[in-house]
This record gives C-alpha cells, structure tokens and sequence, in this order.
C-alpha cells in the first residue's frame, strides 16, 4: 500500500537532466522519494526501470517507471492539473515552447559540453558556436517576452526556463572555472535577465547546490576530461 | 485561401511524417514545394533558425520540425487519436518517438559517409533496430497497437526510406531472418492505406538517392 502513488525520482545531483525533473517536482509540490544514484554502480532498480537507454533521470509513479528528463516533464505537465503549468494552453505556444526547448537541447547543449571540456582551438571554435546560437535564441525569445522583460515566478515558471537553467543557470560557475565570459549582458540582454530572474526564485535557490560545490564539481570534471583526451 | 499549408520537398521522410498525420485525420492542406537548393522568401521567412522544411501553416501561424507539428496537429484536431489518451502511455510514446529521432539519423550516416564512419554508422544502425526489436515493439502488430499511431509514424523512415538506402549502399541491415518483429511491422506498416497510398515513387527514390550519394561522397 506505501508504493502506490509514491514518486520516486533516481537522480544524480550533479545532473543538469535530473535537476529539471527534480526541480519541476519541487514545483508542484508533488512528494518525492529521491535515490542518488552512482553512475559507476547503477542500481538494479535504475536498470530494470530504464532497460534502454540505463541513464537517469528516471521518474517512478505507482511502480511505473519513465525515462526521459523532458518526456517526464510533459508527463508531469499532464497529470498534476493543479499545480503551476509547466505548458501553456493554448496549441500554438506549446509549438513555441516545444521549438525553443529542441534548439536548446538540441543545439546548445552539447557544445556547451565541448566548451567545459576542451581548450585551445576545439574550445574557441565551440565558444564561437555557443555565442551564435545564444544570438539566435536572444531573437527567438523576443516573441515570449514581448515587453523585453522575463518575469518568472513560482506560478509561471515553465518548461522552457526549467531547460535553460538546467544547462545556463550556472554560468557564473562556468564563468569563473573557464575564464570566458558565456552569457554576456550586452550580447544577449534578455537572456542574462531572463536567467536572474529564473535564479532568484527560492526553489530555485534551495535546489541549486552551492557556489564552491558547482565549482569544484566543473574543475573535476573539466580536469578528467582534458587528461584523457591528452 | 487554404487554412492548412505545408512548406515541404520530396523525397524527405520528414515532410511525409506530417502527410501521414494530416491524411490519417482528414485535414486538407496545401502543399507548397521547395527547391532546398534555392530556397524560398517563404522558407526563410517562417523558419529562420533552421531554414528546414517541414514547415506547417495554419492561418498563417508557421510551426517548425515534424514531431513538434505532429504534437500541435493532435492537439489542434483530435479526431482520430495519433498519441495515446492514458497519460503513462503518452509518456511511453513519447519516450520512442525521442528514440527514433534520437537515432535514426545513424542510417542516413550510412547513406552519406564511407570509410570509418560508414562503419561506425552501421554499428549505430544497428543497435538501434535491435533495441527496437527487443524493447519497443512487443507482441503488438503496431506500436500504436491495432492501429498506427505517431511513434508508427515516427519510425516510418526505418520502413520505407532505409531499403531505399540498403539499395543504394549495397549495406543490408535488414537481413533476412533477424529482427523479425521489426521486419513483420515494416510489412504491416506499408499495407496501412493512408501510408501505402502516401509513398514516393520507389524508383523515383531510389535515382534521386544514388545521385545524392554520389555527389556527397565525391565532394568529400
């Protein structure tokens, strides 16, 4: 009787994919049991719940499992009608979210990866690539934010600004480990505004791991990376 | 003045996607044809990040890349259901349909490399037939179950444009015997009505393809 209409979330903190899941969860206030995972010894449990792919996030309701931090998301979306929306309603602007939250996945991502985990000419290239998509997503965001100002809060905080702050919320962090500066305030304004606000909300704050935490983590990360491709 | 328009090029499997939908739920629709060559004012106009087709107009408003059109398409007219109803099995179809996005352009890295890429492409190719054959499917005749449904239509390129591949490439990955639910789905797909009758031309097909491929590899 105590599995049923438990949430269980197997997550990794250090996960941008898990943190979104996590921090939708938090947002609807929906109780969770969360598992941190050790990617170097998955549990039976991860495995069996995610057969295919064997990667987290996995979200586990009533004993059914689903992978995918953005399927869960869409997922959550569906099924908690009360809380604040991660969609909107109206067909059209779930089109625009869906769009704008491809391009980031899509798009910056993975470049991102490159740009922590390279130096010299690779990472110039990546960071020049990364400064070009974040251009087309200042313009493309114009659209969502027609008086130019993001005003998120905890009742309109969205799908969209879950994904970017999974992959720029810490760009004071990449910041500071990298030395180059990857959102600009001139280049990109409603970007970097779009993102403080995002940042200053308390559940966001409380589920953000703190400062040296975030820094030391990319370091470790950034070193590993560059010591085996040597 | 056509509600419905679609921007889209043969022979892309991506413009088909949202054929297959369009028809399955009886939508008409304008088809606008682009030269990807040369492409249009019109293109570039609605779809300036990635200046790609599929693009859908509905009274004017453009919707960019085939899932995301199909997800507005169910939404905006839910006759004849292409997701499941039950939120769960949304998400599951949802999960498959990321999958084939995810990896399906493995076999159009067979189509388009040679060397050790061609290699490494096949590999990709298949591992994802197999995770196909062991996970997706199950004992049912199409993913949507009885009937098709948008993760049918997502996979749609393993179908119809992968033998088209196998045939320009002379790479056979669906050989006789393995992935049999696979291959008996590939069948039950291509008899479906709508999809049968909403095929390019084989041949067509198969001449633009081997001129593609020799043009790819030759300015490599």
């Amino acid at each position: 009787m105590g599995e049923e209409n438990k949430v269980i979330l197997h997550g990794v903190w250090a996960s941008p994919f898990s943190k979104r899941v996590e921090l939708a969860l938090k947002l609807t206030g929906i109780p969770l049991e969360y598992v941190e995972e050790d990617l170097q010894n998955k549990s039976p449990q991860l495995l069996r719940c995610n057969p295919v792919h064997k990667k987290i996030p996995v979200r586990v309701h009533n004993g059914k499992p689903i992978a995918e931090s953005l399927v869960i998301l869409e997922y959550i979306d569906e099924t908690w009608k009360n809380s604040p929306r991660l969609l909107p309603k109206d067909p059209y602007k779930r089109a625009k979210v869906r769009f704008w939250t491809s391009f980031v996945q899509q798009q910056l991502f993975d470049t991102m990866f490159t740009v922590t985990k390279t130096e010299g000419e690779a990472q110039r290239k990546a960071v020049k690539e990364v400064s070009e998509k974040l251009q087309v997503l200042e313009e493309g965001i114009k659209e969502l934010f027609p008086n130019g100002n993001p005003c998120i809060d905890s009742q309109n905080i969205g799908l969209l600004d879950i994904v970017i702050l999974s992959l720029l919320g810490p760009h004071k962090v990449q910041e500071e480990v990298l030395g180059i500066k990857i959102i600009d305030p001139e280049k990109t304004p409603l970007i970097f505004a779009w993102l403080t606000a995002i940042n200053q909300l308390t559940v966001v704050k409380e589920s953000t791991p703190p400062h040296d935490k975030l820094v030391a983590l990319l370091k470790f990360l950034r070193e590993n990376s560059l010591k085996s491709s040597a | 003045m056509a509600e419905v328009k679609l921007l889209a090029a043969w022979p892309s499997p991506f413009y088909y996607r949202v054929v297959w939908a369009l028809k399955l739920k009886g939508i008409a629709y304008e088809f606008i044809e682009e030269d990807l060559a040369n492409k249009s004012p019109l293109l570039l106009q609605y779809n300036p990040v990635h200046k790609k087709i599929p693009v859908l107009l509905h009274r004017g408003k453009p919707i960019c890349e085939s899932m995301i059109i199909l997800e507005y398409i169910e939404e905006i007219w839910p006759q004849n259901s292409l997701l499941p109803s039950y939120p769960y099995d949304k998400a599951i179809a949802r999960f498959w349909i990321k999958f084939a996005d995810e990896k399906s352009p493995a076999i159009w890295m067979v189509f388009r490399t040679n060397g050790e890429e061609h290699e490494k492409a096949v590999k990709d190719s298949l591992e994802m037939l197999k995770t196909i054959e062991e996970h997706a499917l199950g004992e049912k005749k199409f993913f949507g179950g009885d009937k098709i449904n948008m993760v049918d239509i997502a996979f749609g390129q393993l179908a119809y444009w992968l033998p088209v591949i196998e045939d320009v490439t002379g790479v056979k990955l669906l050989e006789a015997g393995n992935f049999p639910r696979l291959q008996t789905w590939i069948k039950n797909f291509k008899q479906v009505p709508i999809i049968k009758e909403n095929l390019p031309d084989r041949d067509e097909m198969f001449a633009f393809f081997k001129r593609r491929r020799e043009m790819t590899l030759a300015s490599k």
